[in-house]
């Protein structure tokens, strides 16, 4: 590791073996990320819910049954 | 909690307000395990790159004609620190400014420095008294006129041009350079015992932890940078994003680095302040991309968001059809 | 005060007498905030369940050991590292952890950005995150100035004129050791876990983002809190702020 790297260049970019290994492996691990099935948690509230007809529990953050669609990304932010 | 969930009037509100079991701190202790696992095992396989310092006395040694031309530069006043100007000196050669804007002056002179007598006068008088040569040397610079001391700082810098080392000395053909071939010949015996090391750590105090003077000095003469330029690290190689060795760097410099190789930056004399001017407009744009029409919308456009949210979207899509539907029917 | 008048309702008068304990709105503002059950929840909605979710906390774990690792180091001296073999192993946690850091804080910008997760409310959220981002480049630039190496000299000779260009080389001088020594394990790393803090805070208040495109019931009741600056959506009504309406999911 203390001998010199190569260095890769293309015009004016030049970039580094380990810089360019890390870049690449960033983009490969948010891909897997974004495609790889997340485990989810067994949900006992899902049989309660199922006993109940009903598909789980609600949480009180997300009361509101009134509002506009949200249309935007960008409208209502702050 | 509110009656109208629980009445599951429309299956797709239940569905778009169910929560499911979620553990934050055994997320994070499966982190900290799983990290460090991955960092003792990169530790312990690659290390970490750790290239020694470079001393005065090893470029004295190695390149003592560098050192030599460096430390007539600094006595002509003809290097870069002596040109510099703010914070080091009443110059201006290093002084950066774009039209009027130029803050590098704003605060003046913060940390002087005075390269011909801080690297090359000071360390010959402290070296003076065990030495009647650099003693003499001496008198008879300080008491040659100013006009005097040009003429043989200049006829001595040509001279350097084909200078010789040899033996520790540093050789050039004859002439006229009055006390000079004595001064440098002791300033470079001083630098290549580690003398100078010291010299220009000395502040008067005990202890010290600024290395502004050796480091200005080093950076004046054309060795260290040599040295830098051996690993990829100077600006105009991306060097802010390299490391020594075969390690990663800064890669999160990658668009600093970028823009000093692109015009207008990379022929401007005032690059780095173009470059921060720069990159303080995009980090602005970047806290502030909630509020900026086009750069918050992009995450709309490009949809990584269905890849995110897929399940969720799906299991919507069979509670309720689409939730634009359902927002529109609502 | 009349005397009739304590005589008819004596606990109520001298509760309105009492001076206000200032200890107790701050305490009940804080429970009001961020109820511990929201801090801690036990339940997501539905919603959360992707890998691009552990980014962040991946950053944080490995934020944990470049500060374990940065205590270790900073305890033996900075000279340590060099001439130790333990030290050389502490100082490579140290520079893969830092790695590893960054690698995982720019995938979770990368994932917020995408999730556009600045909406309803959690502006502030996004933006302490890039100043997270931003002081932390500047925490490794000192990190990177204290190695005592090749690498650290060649740094600070090349970045000084960067810096002396912005006014800033005259007060914050990056060819000083001892400065930048200071401030690298003193200052920056209080400062990243301060704003760490702090995000993780606004984070859980807000609770996470839904999903773009999600109908309005999705979103949590935070944004009609009357807190958010710019909202296009009009002010709360005093029913939507109470605890009850914007309690802990449970």
């Amino acid at each position: 590791m203390e001998t010199p790297t190569t260095y890769l260049q293309w015009g004016f970019l030049v970039i580094s073996l380990p810089n360019l290994m890390l870049i690449l492996g960033m983009i490969v691990v948010f891909v897997v990320a974004l495609l790889a099935p997340f485990p989810a948690e067994p949900d006992d509230l899902d049989d309660e819910a199922a006993a109940a007809g009903q598909p789980g529990r609600d949480t009180g953050q997300q009361d509101r049954s009134s509002g506009q669609p949200d249309r935007s990304v960008g409208q209502r932010n702050g | 909690m509110t009656g109208t969930s629980s009445s599951a009037a429309w299956s797709g509100a239940a569905v778009s307000r169910r929560t499911v079991p979620y553990d934050l701190v055994r997320e994070l202790v499966l982190a900290l395990i799983g990290s460090a696992a991955l960092i003792a095992i990169l530790a312990a396989v690659l290390s970490s790159p750790d290239v020694p310092p470079l001393t005065i006395q090893a470029w004295a040694q190695h390149d003592p004609v560098d050192f030599v031309t460096t430390a007539v530069d600094e006595l002509a006043g003809q290097s870069m620190s002596a040109a510099y100007g703010p914070p080091y000196t009443h110059g201006d050669g290093s002084v950066q400014s774009i039209g009027p804007f130029s803050p590098q002056t704003w605060a003046g002179v913060r940390i002087p420095v005075d390269p011909a007598r801080d690297f090359v006068l000071a360390p010959l008088s402290d070296a003076a008294p065990g030495n009647p040569t650099v003693g003499s040397a001496l008198a008879q610079y300080d008491a040659a006129s100013a006009s005097q001391q040009s003429a043989w700082l200049d006829a001595y810098s040509k001279a350097l041009g084909s200078a010789q080392a040899s033996d520790g000395h540093v050789v050039v053909a004859a002439g006229n350079y009055g006390p000079l071939p004595q001064m440098m010949d002791a300033l470079l015996a001083i630098a290549r015992t580690g003398g100078m090391d010291g010299l220009l750590l000395r502040s008067g105090r005990f202890y010290q932890t600024d290395f502004t003077r050796p480091l200005l000095f080093m950076g004046d003469g054309t060795y260290l940078a040599g040295l830098a330029q051996e690993a990829h690290l100077l600006g105009n190689q991306w060097g802010m994003m390299n490391e020594t060795g075969s390690y990663p760097g800064q890669s999160w410099l990658w668009l600093y680095t970028l823009l000093y190789q692109i015009p207008p930056f990379n022929t401007s004399a005032s690059a780095d302040l173009g470059v921060v001017v720069t990159m303080g407009v995009l980090t602005l744009l970047l806290i502030l991309v909630p509020y900026i029409p086009i750069l918050r919308d992009i995450p709309r456009w490009i949809p990584v968001h269905r890849l995110i949210w897929r399940r969720w979207y799906r299991e919507y899509a069979r509670g309720a059809g689409s939730p634009r539907a359902r927002s529109h029917g609502a | 005060m009349p005397a009739e008048v304590s005589q008819v309702r004596p606990r109520e008068t001298r509760a309105a007498r009492r001076r206000p304990n200032w200890t107790a709105a701050v305490r009940d503002r804080i429970a009001r905030a961020l109820p511990i059950e929201r801090l801690l929840p036990e339940r997501q909605p539905a919603y959360v369940g992707s890998w691009v979710y552990v980014f962040g906390v991946v950053a944080i774990a490995s934020l944990i050991w470049v500060v374990a690792s940065g205590v270790v180091l900073s305890f033996f001296g900075p000279g340590w590292w060099h001439i130790s073999r333990v030290g050389r192993f502490v100082n490579s946690i140290h520079f893969w952890a830092v790695q590893l850091f960054f690698v995982f804080t720019v995938l979770h910008l990368w994932g917020q950005y995408f999730a556009a997760s600045w909406r309803n409310g959690r502006a502030a959220t996004w933006m302490v995150g890039v100043v997270i981002f931003l002081v932390s480049l500047v925490a490794a630039f000192t990190g990177y100035l204290s190695q005592q190496n090749l690498d650290a000299q060649w740094i600070a000779v090349n970045a000084k004129d960067a810096v002396n260009a912005t006014g800033a080389g005259a007060f914050f001088n990056v060819l000083d050791f001892g400065q930048m020594y200071g401030v690298h394990v003193m200052l920056f790393p209080a400062l990243v876990v301060t704003l760490v803090a702090v995000h993780l805070i606004l984070v859980r208040m807000r609770g996470v983002v839904h999903p773009i495109d999600a109908p309005p019931e999705v979103a949590e009741v935070v944004e009609a809190a009357g807190e958010v600056p710019g909202a296009a959506e009009p002010a709360a009504t005093a029913a939507d702020i109470t605890p009850a309406a914007s309690g802990p999911a449970s």
